[in-house]
């Protein structure tokens, strides 16, 4: 078959899928939860489980498993399997080692590297194809009631009204697209997935936020003792107004007060410094959650647009996507653990 | 006007505004990572790390636009 028999062939063949995906796969956009939805009937004591959680130990699981088939026979020359985890974590140890030293990486890598194929392996669970459709058929009142209180809520009190009320009328020609009907769920029905992918939880990441910058903190005190904290409250400048200067004589009113003045300038930029301390808690969740969450909102509504063939080359950019922010959440936690654990002294003296 | 109309031009000023600068940013990092390897290729690896953190953090500014523009549609 002649080169250019085949592209013609292929091209109408990807029309021809466009088409009929077109006329025959049409569905609405579903509604979009910024919460993880609770799973009905999964409750420990006052907790509801949500499927975000499911999906992280689900996840975790994944991990072990693939930890223990790697090492399950220990070759000291690797081959398959076991070759190709050993690569990843190899790759993985050296960029640690050039990044914080050889110094701390025995003790930073079992935590970075952790996050790293979490963060990995959670944001492509979330691609796999077909995952949205298996869950639960729940009707809009059921759904609206498994929200548990918590202090979301009044933030998202108008999504839970909003999800109780009735569906608006659909004209009838709509009605011939099924529009809120689920494949195998009742008209009315919507389905509440058993499986989220935890980056599109913010309180998972928040959670891996808290792990990042807590270990940050110990590290840091590791590292340098009390002397870390004096980073976020520095009055050592004003101080050194009362003392005598560097040739050890006492300082004239004016130089005491310049002095006083820079010290003060000192303490505010401490003090600034555990604000950003705080807001990293902040960039961490939202960067991870809105990458994640906006590409998946992404590929429903694509799809929606154009059931085949669009949504194709947006997976693989979400594939991209997923492994560029677990890279940069390993890489921003790693370099604030090694700026903790950095030694000051030479910022000090200046004059 | 409904307020219907408002929410989604709201959202969608939010994303389309909070963007520009972010897209501004990412461009410089860009041009400085790659004038930067152009001058000195072995160095590429260590540039790229450096390019991806400096993005990360310009990028971090739209994904904020980004989730105020997510919870002005689904939310509020």
């Amino acid at each position: 078959m002649p080169r250019k028999l085949k592209i013609l062939l292929a091209v109408v063949g990807v029309i021809a899928l466009m088409i009929l995906g077109n006329l025959f796969l049409r569905f609405r956009l579903p509604p979009v939860t910024v919460r993880a939805e609770s799973l009905p009937g999964l409750v420990i004591g006052s907790v509801r489980i949500t499927n975000s959680l499911v999906t992280a130990l689900l996840v975790d699981i994944i991990l072990i498993v693939l930890a223990i088939l790697a090492t399950r026979r220990m070759q000291l020359v690797p081959s398959g399997f076991q070759n190709f985890m050993e690569f990843l974590v190899e790759t993985l140890y050296n960029l640690t080692q050039s990044i914080a030293g050889s110094k701390w990486t025995p003790r930073f890598f079992a935590i970075v590297a952790t996050i790293f194929f979490y963060v990995l392996v959670s944001n492509w669970f979330g691609l796999l194809p077909g995952l949205a459709a298996v869950g639960f058929c729940e009707s809009h009142a059921e759904v609206a009631a498994l929200h548990q209180p918590t202090i979301w809520d009044r933030v998202s009190e108008r999504t839970v009204a909003r999800l109780a009320a009735p569906l608006p009328a659909e004209g009838g020609k709509e009605n011939t697209h099924s529009a809120y009907v689920y494949w195998g769920c009742q008209p009315g029905e919507i389905i509440v997935p058993l499986f989220r992918s935890p980056s599109t939880d913010l309180s998972s990441n928040l959670a891996l936020a808290l792990v990042s910058v807590g270990m940050t903190q110990v590290f840091g005190v590791v590292a340098l003792g009390g002397r870390y904290f004096a980073k976020f409250f520095n009055i050592s400048g004003m101080l050194r107004a009362f003392k005598p200067d560097r040739n050890g004589q006492r300082r004239g009113c004016a130089g005491m007060l310049g002095t006083f003045l820079f010290g003060c300038i000192e303490f505010f930029v401490s003090i600034l410094e555990a604000v950003t301390e705080m807001a990293k808690l902040l960039s961490f969740s939202f960067r991870l959650f809105g990458n994640i969450f906006a590409g998946e909102v992404m590929l429903l509504v694509l799809a929606s647009l154009m059931p085949l063939v669009l949504t194709l080359p947006f997976i693989g950019l979400e594939l991209f996507v997923g492994l560029i922010q677990a890279f940069i959440f390993y890489v921003l936690t790693l370099a604030f653990f090694t700026i903790a654990t950095a030694s000051h002294e030479s910022q000090s003296t200046h004059s | 006007m409904e307020p219907t109309t408002f929410k989604l031009l709201a959202a969608g000023l939010a994303i389309g505004l909070g963007a520009l600068g972010p897209g501004i940013g990412i461009g410089i990092v860009a041009l400085g990572a790659l004038s930067a390897i152009g001058r000195n290729p072995e160095a590429a690896s260590q540039v790229q790390t450096n390019m991806f953190i400096g993005i990360a953090f310009a990028e971090a500014v739209a994904i904020y636009a980004l989730v105020v523009a997510l919870i002005l549609l689904f939310v509020v």
